[in-house]
């Protein structure tokens, strides 16, 4: 078993092949591990208070490695509820720690965080044209669907997603500084994939947009409005949905997690793209120097239990953001 | 009575725990509570033979530990 219990690194075949040898299933080496090298005692209980949630995420965790996202298993089994030692390399070796977040998109703790990084990110575009406004521009609200067929796969996402941005361009391009912003999203407990547009231009007349939706992705339902909220809470019913998860069937959210795979949910284009912020939790929510001293911070090996490190003494010092996780604003 | 064997029960599977940081859990195997008792416990393991130590059971499906879902406990020996 790899000895750090380090969940951004672990080494499938290796894990496969001892899950197979103790005829377990990998999902239950993975909680094994979580178990062995993240035990804690903190409350003088053995039980562990959230095996809810560890039933429920293991669940999740089994569609993902059936369908070969065993690291992301990993780490949605560990978001939370485990962290990382840091160490201070200062001469008073002040000890930290930092929890271990999955940042999938499904994740009832991770969505919410999504959501929040997300505003962030698009506020000042829709703060600016509600400021500003155009002569004859107003936010708009589209919902573009698609129909059911009770199967959702990544192609079918990607496609969608063409669908909807070329429908964008071929109504908008003519029209100077428009921007729309949209968010996937499905039914809850099913897989009617549909897509909430937030849309800042001149007045589209329903059949013109009806047509060029169902000329370019041959599906007929769509309609628009006038957004019924103005400026950054339009954005919050934007995307609202980001932070609730669509189906309170594990399984479920399995299977949109692989669908999701590699596909953005929210996705900007014109004026929203041009001026959308930083993302400032990449910035502000990372300690690179130690708090109380500022010196350099050094990760130690491995993952534990979030009571144990607390029970140690250590102190939270915020997210820890590798650098291709940078990018999961999505 | 049908002379057919009943389905092949399961058993908990038991991992000794590192007692050293580095140092790789150990697959102690598979082992059955005694007769009309429900779960494994401490005290098995010892008459079983094993060591002092802390060790991981993984209750077989359909017979969790207490708790709400539990399959997992965590089991230790003292010296």
């Amino acid at each position: 078993m790899a000895k750090s219990g380090d969940s951004e690194l672990i080494d499938v075949p290796q894990a496969t092949g001892e899950a197979e040898a103790w005829g377990i299933e990998l999902r239950e080496w993975m909680e094994l591990r979580t178990h062995v090298f993240g035990n804690a005692d903190a409350f003088g209980d053995f039980i562990s208070e959230d095996s809810a949630e560890e039933e429920w995420r293991g669940r999740v965790a089994q569609v993902l490695i059936e369908n070969g996202h065993a690291p992301k298993a990993n780490r949605y089994i560990e978001c939370c509820r485990y962290g990382v030692r840091i160490q201070c390399k200062g001469p008073d070796a002040h000890q930290l720690f930092s929890p271990v977040y999955c940042d999938l998109r499904y994740c009832p703790w991770c969505g919410p965080r999504q959501f929040a990084r997300l505003i962030e990110k698009h506020s000042p575009a829709i703060k600016a044209v509600t400021r500003e406004r155009k002569p004859g521009y107003l936010l708009r609200e589209i919902t573009f669907t698609s129909l059911n067929t009770g199967e959702l796969g990544s192609a079918q996402i990607k496609r969608f997603n063409d669908d909807v941005k070329n429908t964008l361009k071929k109504l908008l391009r003519r029209y100077g500084e428009w921007g729309a912003l949209w968010c996937d999203e499905v039914g809850f407990n099913n897989t009617n994939l549909h897509a909430h547009v937030l849309v800042y231009a001149p007045y589209i007349e329903q059949s013109v947009l009806a047509n060029a939706w169902r000329t370019i992705s041959g599906h007929s339902v769509v309609y628009i409005k006038k957004a019924h909220v103005n400026g950054p809470k339009a954005l919050v019913h934007l995307l609202k949905y980001v932070s609730k998860l669509p189906a309170d069937v594990p399984e479920i959210i399995g299977q949109l997690e692989v669908a999701f795979h590699k596909c953005r949910r929210v996705h900007a284009l014109g004026v929203f793209y041009d001026f959308s912020g930083d993302d400032t939790d990449n910035i502000e929510s990372e300690w690179t120097n130690c708090p109380h001293c500022g010196a350099e911070l050094e990760r130690l090996p491995g993952t534990c239990r979030l009571e144990k490190l607390i029970m140690e003494g250590r102190t939270f010092v915020g997210t820890r953001r590798v650098k291709w996780k940078r990018e999961l604003v999505h | 009575m049908s002379d057919e064997p009943g389905p092949k029960r399961q058993g908990y599977k038991v991992w000794r725990n590192p007692t050293q940081p580095g140092e790789p859990v150990k697959y102690m195997g598979e082992f059955f509570p005694p007769a009309g008792q429900c779960h494994i416990l401490g005290c098995d393991l010892k008459q079983l033979g094993f060591g002092p130590g802390e060790y991981t059971v993984l209750a077989p499906p359909g017979r969790p530990y207490a708790g709400l879902f539990s399959k997992w406990r965590k089991v230790v020996i003292p010296n």
